[in-house]
C-alpha cells in the first residue's frame, strides 16, 4: 500500500510547490509592472485622495512587496482567494462563473484535436501516397499558423461571409452554445490536432512495421484488425503523452480565441485583470491554469504503465 | 487430377520455378531463381542457405508476404491452391487455415501489449469469431501442448515476463491455435541458447508426429537442418543448389556450396583441430 501511496504524496507535495513557486513569480511580475491598480480603477475620474487611500489600504497596496504576498498567501490558504479589484466580487465567484464556457470550449477543442488528429494521423500512416502528403502540407500549414489569425479567418468566412456559425458570444443552453463554439472550438484546436496528426502519423508507421505486426498478418488478421487492434496499442502511447501536455495548453490560447470571439470564460478573463493589474484574479487564473497542467501531467504518467506493461515491472510510475 | 480430394493426399506447399524479381530496369535484382522445394503432410524440410540465399523469401511466398513490389512468376501452391497471382482472398484464406508461421526472434514478434492467453486466442476470435471464454479454454490446452508449465497462469502474464524459448512456444502455440496443416518456420531456433533450440526441435518433431504437420525450417545451421528435418534443400543466391534426403546431403555433399557450408560448422572446425584446454594433460 505505502509503495503506492508514498509516489501520489509526493506528487501533491510537489504540485504544492510548483503552484507556490509560479504564485510568487506571477505576483513579483505584478509588482514590478508599471502603473497601479487603483490608477486603472478611478481611470478619468476625479476620486478624493481618502477614497484612493482606502482602495489601497483594502489591497495592502502600500505594504512592502513580501508582506502583500505573504497577506494574499495567508488568505488563499484559507481558502479567500480576495476580491477582484475591478468588479469588486470574491475571486472565487468571478472564476466559477466563467469556468462553464473556457471548460466547454477546451472540451470541444480537445474532442476535436483527437478525433482528427489521431484518425487522419493512422489514415495517413496507413493509406501513405496521396492521402499522407496531403496530410503532411495541410498539418504544416496548421501548425505555422497563430491561433489569433485561424480566428479571425475562421470570422471572415463561415461568420461574415457565409453567415453559418455566429461570430460572436457563448449562446444559451447545450445546442446552441456548441453552435456558437464551434468556430473559437476550431481555432483553438487547428495547430494541436495538426501536432497531434504527425505524431499520430510518425508513431503510426512505426508501429505498422513492427514485427508482431507482421505476425497479426501473417495470421490472416483483416486489414482494419491488423491496425486498429495490433498496431494502434503500442501506437498511440506516445499520442497519449502528448495529448496531455497539448490538451492543458489550450488554456493558454483559450486567453487569444476567448478574447477575439468575445467569450466570457477564463481565458478572457485573464486578460481583462492583466491590462488592470487586477492582481487577485490575475493569481487564482494562473494557479488554475498551473494546476491543470500539473495534474494533467500527472494523469499521464499515472496512465503510462496502463498503456506500455513494460513499464510495470519498474514499479509504476517513473 | 480434377477433385479436390487428390489435392489433400499430394504435398501441403509445392513451388515451381518460383521466381521473384525486385526493382525495375537496370536496378533490377532477382532474388529468387526458379526454385522448387515441396513439403508433405508428416514430414520436416529443410531449407539450408547463408543470408540472403533466398530461404526466408521462399517461405514468405507461402504466406502471400512477398516484398511490395515485387514481381512473382512461377508457382506456389499451398494444399493444392495457386498463391502466385492470387487475390486477398485467397492469400486470407492460406493465412487463417492452411499456413502459420515462427519466427527467428519470438520477442519482437509477439504483441508485447497483450498479455500471453490474448495473443494466443486472437487468432480464433478474429479469424473463427470464437467467443473470449471458448477461446481462453482452448488457449489453455494449447499452452499446455507446447509444454508451457501452469498454462493459466502463463495466460495472464505479458510478453516481457518470459524467456526466449517460452515466448518462441508461446509462438508456437498461437501458429497451432488455427489447426493449420503448414508450419513455416524462419530461423525459429537461431535466436535461442543450444539446449533451448534441442527443446523447441523436439517439440516441432512431436507436433509432426501428432498433428501431421508439414513444417519448412529455414536454418543457416547444416547441423541442425540434418538432425531435424527429414530431407534438406540447399540455397545459394536465389537457387536450389542440392536437395535430399537430409542425411545423404550431409555425409556426401555433391555440390561444392553445400561442402563450403559444411566446412564452416563450429562443429567441424573443432573435430579437425581441436583446442588444447586446460586440464588436457
Amino acid at each position: 500500500m505505502s509503495a503506492w501511496l508514498l509516489p501520489l504524496a509526493r506528487r501533491v507535495g510537489s504540485l504544492a510547490l510548483v503552484l507556490l513557486a509560479t504564485s510568487f513569480i506571477v505576483f513579483g511580475a505584478m509588482y514590478l509592472a508599471p502603473g497601479s491598480p487603483e490608477s486603472f480603477l478611478v481611470r478619468g475620474n476625479s476620486v478624493t485622495a481618502e477614497t484612493l487611500q482606502a482602495i489601497r489600504d483594502q489591497y495592502h497596496l502600500d505594504e512592502p512587496f513580501l508582506s502583500q504576498y505573504v497577506l494574499w498567501l495567508g488568505g488563499v490558504v484559507h481558502g479567500d482567494f480576495g476580491l477582484s479589484i475591478q468588479f469588486r466580487q470574491p475571486v472565487a465567484e468571478l472564476i466559477a462563473s466563467r469556468v462553464p464556457t473556457t471548460a466547454m470550449l477546451v472540451g470541444y477543442a480537445a474532442v476535436l484535436i483527437l478525433v482528427v488528429g489521431v484518425l487522419v494521423g493512422v489514415l495517413a500512416a496507413v493509406k501513405r501516397g496521396g492521402v499522407d502528403g496531403t496530410a503532411i502540407v495541410v498539418s504544416t500549414v496548421a501548425m505555422a499558423t497563430p491561433s489569433f489569425v485561424v480566428a479571425m479567418a475562421l470570422t471572415s468566412l463561415f461568420a461574415v461571409t457565409l453567415g453559418w456559425f455566429p461570430a460572436f458570444g457563448a449562446g444559451e443552453g447545450f445546442g446552441d452554445r456548441l453552435w456558437h463554439l464551434t468556430l473559437p472550438a476550431v481555432a483553438l484546436a487547428l495547430s494541436s490536432a495538426a501536432l497531434v496528426l504527425r505524431t499520430t502519423r510518425t508513431s503510426m508507421i512505426g508501429a505498422l512495421g513492427k514485427e508482431y505486426v507482421e505476425t497479426a498478418r501473417v495470421r490472416g488478421f483483416s486489414s482494419s484488425r491488423v491496425v486498429w487492434g495490433q498496431a494502434f496499442r503500442g501506437g498511440i502511447v506516445p499520442v497519449v503523452t502528448l495529448a496531455g501536455l497539448v490538451i492543458s495548453g489550450l488554456l493558454v490560447t483559450t486567453t487569444i480565441v476567448e478574447t477575439v470571439f468575445g467569450l466570457n470564460g477564463i481565458g478572457s478573463l485573464l486578460v481583462q485583470a492583466v491590462n488592470v493589474k487586477d492582481f487577485p484574479v490575475v493569481q487564482a487564473v494562473i494557479l488554475i491554469i498551473v494546476a491543470v497542467f500539473v495534474l494533467s501531467n500527472l494523469v499521464v504518467d499515472l496512465l503510462y504503465p496502463v498503456l506500455e506493461p513494460r513499464a510495470r515491472a519498474k514499479g509504476g510510475a517513473r | 487430377m480434377s477433385g479436390s480430394k487428390q489435392m489433400v493426399d499430394g504435398p501441403v506447399l509445392a513451388t515451381e520455378e518460383l521466381r521473384l524479381d525486385v526493382g525495375a530496369g537496370e536496378t533490377a535484382v532477382r532474388i529468387l531463381d526458379g526454385v522448387g522445394l515441396s513439403c508433405a503432410a508428416g514430414e520436416i524440410v529443410g531449407l539450408v542457405g547463408e543470408s540472403g540465399s533466398g530461404k526466408s523469401m521462399t517461405l514468405r511466398t507461402a504466406v502471400g508476404l512477398a516484398p511490395k513490389g515485387a514481381r512473382l512468376t512461377g508457382s506456389v501452391r499451398v494444399a493444392g491452391r495457386e498463391l502466385v497471382g492470387a487475390g486477398r482472398r485467397e492469400v486470407l484464406r492460406v493465412r487463417r487455415e492452411i499456413a502459420a508461421m515462427i519466427f527467428q526472434d519470438p520477442r519482437a514478434h509477439v504483441n508485447p501489449y497483450q498479455r500471453i492467453g490474448a495473443f494466443v486466442a486472437d487468432g480464433l476470435r478474429r479469424t473463427r469469431g470464437w467467443s473470449r471464454a471458448r477461446a481462453a479454454q482452448q488457449v489453455v490446452s494449447l499452452l499446455d501442448e507446447v509444454g508451457l508449465p501452469d498454462p493459466e497462469t502463463l495466460a495472464d502474464r505479458y510478453p516481457h515476463e518470459l524467456s526466449g524459448g517460452m515466448l518462441q512456444r508461446v509462438m508456437i502455440a498461437s501458429a497451432l491455435s488455427t489447426e493449420p496443416r503448414l508450419l513455416l518456420a524462419d530461423e525459429a531456433t537461431t535466436a535461442l541458447d543450444v539446449t533451448t533450440q534441442a527443446e523447441i526441435m523436439g517439440l516441432l518433431r512431436r507436433l509432426r508426429e501428432e498433428r501431421g504437420l508439414a513444417i519448412v525450417f529455414v536454418t543457416h545451421d547444416l547441423d541442425l537442418a540434418a538432425a531435424s528435418c527429414d530431407r534438406i534443400h540447399v540455397m545459394q543466391s536465389g537457387v536450389v543448389v542440392e536437395e535430399g534426403p537430409a542425411l545423404e546431403v550431409f555425409e556426401r555433399p555433391e555440390h561444392p556450396y553445400t561442402r563450403k557450408l559444411l566446412d564452416a560448422m563450429p562443429s567441424r572446425l573443432d573435430a579437425e583441430a581441436p583446442m588444447p584446454i586446460g586440464g588436457a594433460a
